[in-house]
This record gives C-alpha cells, sequence and structure tokens, in this order.
C-alpha cells in the first residue's frame, strides 16, 4: 500500500531515530531495503516524471526487490525535470546549486517540510564532527540561510550554529562579503582566552581567508581540540587549487593537524551528508581511518563508468547515492562524482573530467569549454 | 536465468503449450503477459501459479483475430514496461484433432481455411505489428510462431490447418528477411502431436500408438518441450538464428 | 592466471624514436607489451635542451647537404620506394604496426590493419605527384628557377626545417605532414603523441634502410605535451612549426613560435553527414545504412573527419525513424566485428551523461528517442524528429536528425560553423553541386560519398587551405633583372 507523505516522512524520521548511532550498515540493512522500497514506492506513485524515468529504465515497484536495483536519477535529471512528489506550492523552499557547469540549468530539490533534513543533518554532524563534546565555537566562513535562502549548504552552515555552536559562534559572511576582521578578531580571542574553534566553510572561502592572512603576514595557534571543516572543491571557481597545497597552507597557518581537519559531501540534489571519520576515531580511540562514512540511512555504492555497474572494491568509479532522506524527490541517485570504496568507507576523487577526444574530433563537453571563453 | 526481466508476451497461454511456455519463461526471469481470449479463469490460474513461484505475470485479454484488441493489448504492455522482448504466437482458432471427425477434401468449405488462417495468420500479424515497432526501438527482438510438424508430414490431412501453419512458416521467413536488420529474430517451432493437450485428447489412442512407433524417441511430444525450444529461441542462446522453423517431434520429421 | 615461462618468452627491443646518425639521446624510460611469448620492451627517450639543440643542428646540416640537392621527383621516388615496401604485407615495419598499435591506441585490431592497408596506398608516386601538381602549377619551380607568365623566373623555397606536433589520435596521419615537409625539402623534426609515438617511428626506419641519408633529414621522438622548455627550442630552431590536435595543443605552442615564422595548426573539426531521400529506396537503403556505420565507426569517431551527426531526408521509402533504427541495429552488429575500443571514465562518464540528458528530455518531448546499447556505452544513437544540429561525446555515439529537405540543412549550423570540416553524402547528382555550393558558403572544405569521410585524399585543401604553399616563400626574379645581366655579360654584343 502507498503511503501518503506524512507517513513516509514518519518511516524516514524513525529509521533515522533508530539506526543514528549505530556503527554498522548491516545492523540496519533490513530495514533500510524496507524503507527504501516504500520510499521508491511512494516516489514512483507520486513523482511523476521520475516513474516515467523509472518506467524507461524498466523499474517499477511490482519488480524492485531490493534496493540497489531502485532506478538511479542522473544528476541532470534535477536540472531538466521537476522532481517533487508533492505538489510545488507558492513560497516552497527549494535548494538550487549554483550552477556548476551551465548557470543557466542549475539543480532544484524542493522542500515542502525540513523535519527529514534536519534529523539527517542534525545526527552524523555530532557524531562525526563533534565526537567530543556538544557544543563549541563555531566560526561560520559560508553565508548563512539569512542571506542565502536556496542554498543547502547555507541552510547546513546555520543549522550547525544554531544546533552545536555556542553563544560565540557566528557567520563571518553575507552579501557583502566576508568580514575578515572579524573572524581574525574571534582567532584571536581563542588563542588568548584557549578555547578551541572550529573553522566551518567552504573549500574556496579559505582560499579567500587564507590569502587575506597571508597578505597580511597573520598566523594563529588555535588551541587543543581546534578543528577545521570544509566541504565541497572548486566547481566553478575562478580559481582552483590542489587540496594538498590547500591543506598545507592550512596546517602552516592555523597549526591544525590533519586528525583535526574534516571534509563533508554533500550536495544540492541530496539530504544527508557524509564525513571523514578521522574526528570520530580519534575521539574513540580507534586506529584513525581517512574515509569517509555515510550515515544509516544512506548507501554509497561505486559503478562502472562503462557499464553502470558495482566495481569491485577498491576500483574507481562514479558514486551512485541511495539516500532515504530523500523522500520527496528520488531516493536513488547517480552523481558525477568519481569514488573509490573499501571496507572502511569511501574516498571522493573528485568530478568527473569533461571528456577530451585525443585529436581533432570535438566532443561535445570541449565544444561547451571553447564557447564558454 | 535465461530471461532476466525480459517482456515476455504469450497469446493463447490459458492452456496448454502457450500456458506451459508462459511458467517456464516466468521461471527464466521474464515478466510474462498470459494472454487469453475467453478463459479469464484459467488465466488468472496461470498468473497466481507463477506468483506462488516468485515470477512475474499479469493476465490479457484479447482476440488477436481484431485488430483493435491487439493495440489495445500492446497499449497496457508498453504503458507499463515501457518495451517488449519477446513474443511467442501461440493463440489458434480452437481446433480439435480428432482423426475420424475431420474434414475430408471434398467436404470442408473455404470457410474452415479461412477461420484458420484468421486465428494463425491473421492473429500473428497483428501482434507482430504492433510489436515491431517496440522491438525496434529496443533494437532487439524475439518473434516465434507456433507451426507443426504436420506441415511437412501431413500424416492426418486436417486441411485447414496445415495450410495455415504452412503459411504461418512462410510468414516467419518473410518477415525474418526483413527485420532481422532492426536486431529482430523470428522463428517457428513445429511441435508434434503434444499430449496432453486440450487440443489433442480427442486424438485416439491407436493413432497416437502409431505416431510412437514412427518415432524416433518412441514418445510423443509433451508441452515441456516444446516450451524447452521456446526458451532457447527466446534467449541469447539463439543469438543469430533466425527465419528458421525448429521441429520438436522426436524426430518423427527430419530435414 | 596464464603460466609465464621465463624460458620461452622472447623480448624484443623496440625504439619509439628515430634521430639522425651522429646524434644522440642518453636518458630513456621503458614500457613494455606483452603478446603471447613476446614481450616487446618500447623505449622511450626523454630528452634533453642540449639533445634538441643538437639534433635541430645536425637536421639543418643534413638538409643542407643533402635533401636540399634532390629534385622533388627524386624525392617523390625515395618515398614512393618506401610505401612500396608498405604495401607488401611481408614489410616487417608494418607488421609490427599492426602487431604493436591495437595495443598501443586500444582500437580493434581488424580496423588498424585494414585501415593501415588503405591509408598507406594514397602515397603512391602517382598520388604524389597529383598532389604536388595540385598544389603547385609547377612543380619544377621547387628545384630551379622556371619563367612565369607574369614574365618572371620564379623558384620556391621550403623553411629548412619543420617542427611537427603530431596527434595520436589517428594511426598513421603523422605521415602526412612528414612526407608534406620533405616534398618542399625541409628537414623534419617530428614530436609524436603517447597516444600513437609508433608509426611515424616505423615509416622512417624503411626509409633508412632505402636511403638512409633521406631518413637523416628527419628526427621522431615523443615527449610530454606542454613541456614548454623543449617545445620553445623546437619553435624558435626550426623554420616553421605545424600543430595538429586540440585547441589547447595549438594554444600552447603558438606563442613560443617566432612571428616570423610560418605557424600552420590544424585543430578542432566536426563533421557530419546527409542521407537524401533517393539513397532510402528499398534498393539502395541497405547500403546507405552500412556506409553510414562505417564512419561512425571506424576509428571510434576520434578523427575529426568522421561523422558525429546525420541528417536524414523524410520521403525515402523508409522513414528518417527507422533508418536511425537500422543504423543502431548495425552498430550493434559492428560492435559484434569490430568492437570499439574501451574508453577511460570520463570518456565513458560523458556518453552516459549525454545520453541521460536525452532520455530525461525524452521523458517529456517524444521528438526524442534514445536508441542504445543497453548495460554498456558500445553505441548510441539519438533521433531527433526536430531538425537541428549537436555534436557527440564521440566513441560511437551519433545524433540523427530527420530533416524534410537537405537544403534546409545549411540554416541548423551556425553556431557551430568555425568547426565544420567535411560532409559525407549520400545523394544524386542532380543535387550534388548545389548543395555543395550551399555547404562551401558555410565554411565546410570537404564533400566524400557516405562510408568514406574517414579517408581523405591527399590533394584535398586540409581544412580548406593549401598544404605545401603556406609553407613556401618565393624568389621572383623580374624582366628587368633579367634583360639588365644579360647586358652586363661580357660576351653580349
Amino acid at each position: 500500500m502507498t503511503k501518503t507523505s506524512t507517513e513516509i516522512q514518519n518511516l524516514v524520521l524513525s529509521f533515522i531515530e533508530q539506526f543514528a548511532n549505530s556503527n554498522s550498515a548491516t545492523q540496519s540493512d533490513p530495514t533500510f531495503n524496507e524503507v527504501a522500497l516504500a520510499v521508491f514506492d511512494y516516489q514512483f506513485q507520486n513523482n511523476l516524471p521520475f516513474r516515467k524515468y523509472a518506467q524507461s529504465k524498466r523499474r517499477s515497484p511490482l519488480l524492485v526487490k531490493n534496493w540497489s536495483d531502485i532506478p538511479l536519477m542522473p544528476i541532470q535529471g534535477y536540472k531538466q525535470l521537476t522532481l517533487s512528489t508533492t505538489p510545488i506550492t507558492k513560497d516552497e523552499p527549494v535548494f538550487m546549486s549554483s550552477g556548476t557547469t551551465d548557470p543557466s540549468h542549475r539543480s532544484r530539490n524542493y522542500h515542502p517540510s525540513f523535519k527529514v533534513w534536519d534529523a539527517s543533518m542534525k545526527f552524523p554532524f555530532k557524531k562525526y564532527v563533534l565526537p567530543d563534546r556538544d557544543q563549541m565555537t563555531i566560526l561560520g566562513l559560508f553565508p548563512g540561510a539569512d542571506t542565502n535562502p536556496n542554498s543547502s549548504l547555507s541552510r547546513y552552515v546555520s543549522k550547525a550554529v544554531d544546533y552545536f555552536g555556542d553563544s560565540k559562534s557566528r557567520v563571518f559572511i553575507n552579501e557583502n562579503g566576508m568580514d575578515y576582521q572579524g573572524i581574525v578578531a574571534a582567532l584571536q580571542d581563542a588563542e588568548t582566552r584557549q578555547y578551541p574553534v572550529m573553522l566551518l566553510g567552504a573549500s574556496f572561502s579559505y582560499v579567500h581567508l587564507l590569502d587575506y592572512l597571508q597578505t597580511h603576514d597573520l598566523t594563529f595557534n588555535l588551541p587543543k581540540d581546534s578543528r577545521l571543516f570544509d566541504t565541497g572543491g572548486f566547481k566553478g571557481q575562478s580559481r582552483s587549487v590542489s587540496p594538498q597545497d590547500l591543506f598545507q597552507t592550512i596546517q602552516k597557518t592555523f597549526a591544525i593537524d590533519r586528525d583535526h581537519y574534516i571534509n563533508m559531501y554533500g550536495m544540492t540534489e541530496v539530504c544527508s551528508q557524509c564525513y571523514d571519520q578521522n574526528l570520530f576515531d580519534l575521539y574513540h580511540q580507534f586506529p584513525i581511518k581517512y574515509t569517509k562514512q555515510a550515515p544509516a540511512w544512506v548507501r554509497i555504492k561505486i559503478l562502472d563508468t562503462n557499464t553502470l555497474q558495482p566495481v569491485p572494491a577498491g576500483q574507481t568509479g562514479l558514486i551512485a547515492y541511495y539516500d532515504l532522506s530523500n523522500w520527496n524527490s528520488c531516493v536513488a541517485i547517480l552523481t558525477e562524482d568519481i569514488g573509490i570504496q573499501d571496507k572502511t568507507g569511501f574516498r571522493l576523487l573528485g568530478r568527473v573530467q569533461g571528456a577530451e577526444a585525443k585529436g581533432c574530433s570535438i566532443a561535445v563537453d570541449q565544444l561547451l569549454q571553447v564557447n564558454q571563453r | 536465468m535465461l530471461l532476466k526481466n525480459k517482456i515476455a508476451l504469450v497469446t493463447g497461454a490459458s492452456r496448454g503449450i502457450g500456458a506451459t511456455i508462459a511458467k517456464r519463461f516466468a521461471a527464466e526471469g521474464a515478466i510474462v503477459a498470459v494472454n487469453f481470449l475467453k478463459n479469464q479463469k484459467k488465466a488468472n490460474d496461470i498468473v497466481q501459479s507463477i506468483i506462488d513461484n516468485n515470477g512475474q505475470a499479469f493476465p490479457v485479454q484479447a482476440d488477436v483475430r481484431n485488430p483493435k484488441a491487439v493495440h489495445q493489448m500492446i497499449a497496457t504492455i508498453q504503458d507499463n514496461f515501457n518495451g517488449l522482448d519477446i513474443v511467442v504466437n501461440n493463440a489458434l482458432n480452437h481446433y480439435t484433432f480428432n482423426p475420424k471427425t475431420r474434414q475430408t477434401a471434398e467436404s470442408i468449405k473455404w470457410q474452415n481455411y479461412q477461420s484458420q488462417f484468421d486465428g494463425s495468420v491473421q492473429g500473428a500479424f497483428n501482434v507482430c505489428h504492433e510489436a515491431i515497432p517496440m522491438m525496434s526501438d529496443q533494437s532487439s527482438g524475439r518473434i516465434i510462431n507456433m507451426a507443426s510438424n504436420l506441415i511437412a508430414f501431413p500424416l492426418i490431412p486436417y486441411h485447414d490447418y496445415i495450410t495455415s501453419k504452412t503459411a504461418l512458416v512462410g510468414f516467419t521467413r518473410s518477415l525474418a528477411a526483413e527485420v532481422g536488420a532492426l536486431g529482430i529474430q523470428v522463428n517457428a517451432i513445429a511441435p508434434g502431436l503434444t499430449y496432453p493437450t486440450d487440443s489433442s485428447v480427442e486424438t485416439q489412442n491407436d493413432v497416437r500408438e502409431s505416431i510412437i512407433r514412427m518415432t524416433p524417441t518412441k514418445r510423443l511430444t509433451i508441452p515441456d518441450d516444446v516450451a524447452g525450444s521456446a526458451i532457447f529461441l527466446a534467449s541469447n542462446l539463439s543469438n543469430n538464428i533466425t527465419g528458421q522453423c525448429l521441429y520438436v517431434d522426436g524426430g518423427l520429421v527430419m530435414r | 592466471m596464464q603460466v609465464i615461462n621465463k624460458d620461452t618468452l622472447k623480448i624484443i627491443p623496440v625504439d619509439l624514436f628515430k634521430i639522425p646518425k651522429a646524434t644522440f639521446l642518453t636518458e630513456f624510460r621503458y614500457q613494455s607489451i606483452r603478446l603471447g611469448e613476446t614481450v616487446y620492451s618500447l623505449r622511450l627517450p626523454i630528452p634533453t635542451l642540449a639533445e634538441l639543440n643538437v639534433l635541430i643542428n645536425q637536421l639543418k646540416a643534413n638538409q643542407k647537404a643533402y635533401l636540399s640537392h634532390l629534385k622533388v621527383a627524386e624525392i617523390i621516388d625515395w618515398i614512393d620506394q618506401a610505401i612500396q615496401c608498405w604495401t607488401n604485407p611481408k614489410c616487417p615495419q608494418r607488421q609490427l604496426a599492426i602487431k604493436l598499435l591495437p595495443v598501443i591506441t586500444g582500437y580493434n585490431a581488424e580496423t588498424i590493419k585494414l585501415e593501415i592497408k588503405r591509408f598507406i596506398r594514397i602515397f603512391r608516386k602517382k598520388e604524389l605527384l597529383r598532389f604536388v601538381d595540385n598544389e603547385l602549377n609547377q612543380p619544377e619551380i621547387l628545384d630551379d628557377f622556371h619563367p612565369q607568365k607574369s614574365g618572371s623566373l620564379t623558384k620556391a623555397f621550403g623553411p629548412q626545417t619543420i617542427f611537427n606536433v603530431f596527434s595520436g589520435n589517428i594511426p598513421g596521419l603523422q605521415i602526412w605532414p612528414l612526407i608534406m615537409g620533405t616534398l618542399v625539402k625541409a628537414a623534419s623534426l617530428g614530436k609524436t603523441s603517447m597516444a600513437e609515438p609508433l608509426l611515424p617511428v616505423l615509416f622512417v626506419q624503411t626509409l633508412a634502410q632505402i636511403n638512409p641519408r633521406l631518413a637523416d633529414c628527419m628526427a621522431i621522438l615523443p615527449w610530454k605535451g606542454g613541456t614548454q622548455s623543449l617545445e620553445s627550442v623546437a619553435a624558435t630552431q626550426t623554420g616553421a612549426t605545424i600543430v595538429y590536435g586540440s585547441d589547447k595543443a595549438v594554444g600552447s605552442i603558438q606563442p613560443l613560435v617566432p612571428s616570423s615564422k610560418p605557424f600552420l595548426h590544424y585543430g578542432y573539426k566536426i563533421s557530419f553527414s546527409m542521407i537524401g531521400r533517393e539513397a532510402l529506396t528499398p534498393e539502395h537503403y541497405p547500403q546507405t545504412i552500412k556506409r553510414a556505420v562505417e564512419d561512425i565507426a571506424v576509428y571510434d569517431q576520434q578523427s575529426c573527419l568522421s561523422t558525429q551527426a546525420i541528417f536524414i531526408e523524410r520521403g525515402g521509402s523508409i522513414s528518417p525513424l527507422a533508418a536511425a533504427k537500422l543504423i543502431a541495429a548495425e552498430l550493434a552488429n559492428y560492435q559484434l566485428k569490430r568492437p570499439r575500443a574501451v574508453l577511460t571514465n570520463p570518456e565513458a562518464a560523458a556518453i552516459n551523461r549525454t545520453r541521460n540528458q536525452y532520455q530525461l528530455r525524452s521523458l517529456n518531448d517524444s521528438t526524442i528517442q534514445v536508441l542504445a546499447s543497453r548495460q554498456n556505452t558500445d553505441w548510441t544513437v539519438v533521433y531527433h524528429a526536430k531538425a537541428g544540429f549537436t555534436n557527440s561525446p564521440l566513441n560511437r555515439f551519433v545524433h540523427i536528425f530527420q530533416i524534410d529537405q537537405l537544403e534546409n540543412v545549411p540554416r541548423y549550423l551556425n553556431d557551430y560553423q568555425p568547426y565544420l570540416q567535411s560532409c559525407g553524402m549520400a545523394v544524386d547528382p542532380n543535387r550534388l553541386y548545389s548543395l555543395a555550393d550551399r555547404l562551401g558558403e558555410i565554411g565546410i572544405d570537404r564533400i566524400c560519398s557516405l562510408g568514406e569521410m574517414t579517408r581523405a585524399r591527399p590533394g584535398w585543401h586540409h581544412d580548406g587551405h593549401f598544404n605545401l604553399l603556406d609553407l613556401l616563400h618565393f624568389v621572383d626574379v623580374e624582366p628587368s633583372m633579367e634583360a639588365y645581366a644579360e647586358r652586363l655579360d661580357p660576351d653580349v654584343e
């Protein structure tokens, strides 16, 4: 029996609450399958473009018995189609991608309610980012939801500060740009009064901040347990910096070691995030692993770029993302990110590059680049 | 499984050879449309028994002699599965194989022929006509037409039946010649006397025994024998075989 | 697991470079290719700046001492002898090429075997004679002063050396500029691409067996594209630079070439085909389909001569959609006959991405249909019932556009005009020239029959221009001088 939108949200919520702290996927597997199929059935019945897509792939709830057989909606689907199980209402919150390759085609992910989204954000943040404490001083380097209501990352930053920030926490960037002096003051205060801080931002926010600090010859010796959180690459940015270079500069500038650096994997099209597990391991005194972990309501598969079938562990391929918290659009998504997986988790290797022909025959991707110049 | 998630339509599948093919296809992973003309209950029973065995099937009514009905049937399949991989043209106008009551050359009327043509050839034509555009969208498809070994060896001259089945083999070859370039294979199966089925129960024991005597394997054909060949022709095992007529009759006919 | 028996293993060294006598390379790296019980140990040089300088100086000296004195007809004879060797199936260099190139490039072995055989024939003597004749009214002006209609006596000079930057997309394509340079009596420094560094080396080896002095006017070696120090020396020390390849390759070399020196480049291009209704009769359509697929499948569209989109005209006895379906089925057959190369992650992902894009569109747009191999990226046909134009992610991915009249094709090509190159056609003679005229108007520079797109003739005005002419400079001895010199003859009356 197909569920209603309230029923499906409650189903996902209770799954999240039940397994938020489970450390083994096998524990949640049978329930995950059950809920995933229910969500798929719900989406198939209520999201017409998704239904058509599933039909074109010959997948219907009648036939799909395992979550891994749920048809994967390509990221482009969020650009080309309206993917929502509930009618779009006026002023309904929608997250849009920043127009990574083609500004005129931005992904749209509609959110008639944030109940599931918030739960999906909260538990893993606590588990992987703050395993040692309930609150800390969070210095946000990405615009918050008030500045940028259509960005999933902005909501994320605001919620992080709401849920886990102490009174000294705030966001240092808005439509007028970054408040460099404010950041410097906050960092100096932490240094003097010896309380740990967390810098939280997108990769390119750091590039700008580091430029500023370098120009002004500023470095910090941040107190113990301070940490640095970053997310995203340099998609669509005017400048790109290699992650190694960036991290080395960060280390020099803030005196934060690798174990206190954590990277988050998230995107507009889904409602959950995955994290490096080193902080979790560190504070639980486990051997430290730097691979990423998905929350219990997410499954990651790495697919062969040619056949789109799963590859053996240790081989690279496209990341397929199955996310129960994505109840309103599509539970299964084919990303354009290349990853690699082993039994400890997965690693993100970046966005799949535009294909380049070997010679003079120009491929679409190249033509796009040429025309953008 | 040889037919995993393939969409198969078996016409006249509520009983006999058609029913067996439907079950065996489902056991190989196919999603089977069980076509029937009148007997909804029997068709439902077949579908239920497939589902009980963890297979996938659904009943679909259509008179294959009626182009509109066939169009409707194929549209249903298209709407639900957006494709069609296998068609078995098994339906025919009801025919009783009784050597004692058969029409002789003298008594038979053209209407008898016409009625068999309508069931076998026109039925196959109607279904193929609707199925081929879908199959060509996929650049692949399998069509299997049910003939009879009587066309090569008219042991008992059922004139109307044999003539129309012979025509069906001609139809098979001609169609195969054209649609091969679209990735579609068309073949026929010519079973010997298949026993037991509703059509063959009236074939008397002495006739059956005389056929068994002449047959190298010393037995009659059973529906499972035919279904095995149908699986072969529907699956990748028969890649690049088209326009053929496969005799499943214990070697009674050799050619 | 294959059992390796070290005793029966044969190791054959293969040098992926060829340099003139008396020059040296000192640093190398190695790669090996194993075929059955034979291991080919490939030696690749890591040239230094000093070595490259010496090499270029030696090329100059060899050109001056030998090549500059040869007559064009003699050069053609020598090249023809090398080509004759290659047309023999027993030619050891050709055999080696056929063995190793499928491994190096990933292209289907049979395709390579067939295409190399076809390719090499276009350099026979008669073809080279036609080629120079096509480019120069009097090829002899490369040898000596010859009278012109204007009254002057003129001689043409090529550069002393040419720096060739080869692309690696199509095996053997490098031979073309190599021969062109030699015909204008220039020594060649050829930088090969890692994608195909073998065939030009093998060709020069053959030439060396026939005429070592001529072969010593050529140096072929690979290095990593974009190594600016080496490329800068090569571009400044030689007399002309020719670059084949991507806009990126062209863009990285061009700034290094002194503005006083000729710089030719052959960059990104898109080709397409047009099928008229007259080619879709019951009698012709099977062949038409086969030809169309040939242009897609040979070398997996990596050549700029390959088709990326096909316009199919309505009104034939099979519809454009039916033709698209037949092309799809034929691509499936071709895959069984000659499988496509294995793709890199970005290449495969690009195909899946483009497929998805059109599959998603087709959910709401019934004018689009995606016909594609299942479970992999082997082949893809995107059928558009509305005419338009777009290019493909390559590797056997083609767009098919239904069109009412082929005469309307040019109006869909505007956005792509700077990149258009070849058009393969299936039309009757009554329309050929009017269509060719319209296509020429918007910049297409080569029209050939459907099925032959990947095989350009040597006399083709590559990308619409002369091939040799741009490399030459001419010296005119004007009539006044001729007359004046006559007067200064001590023996004159």
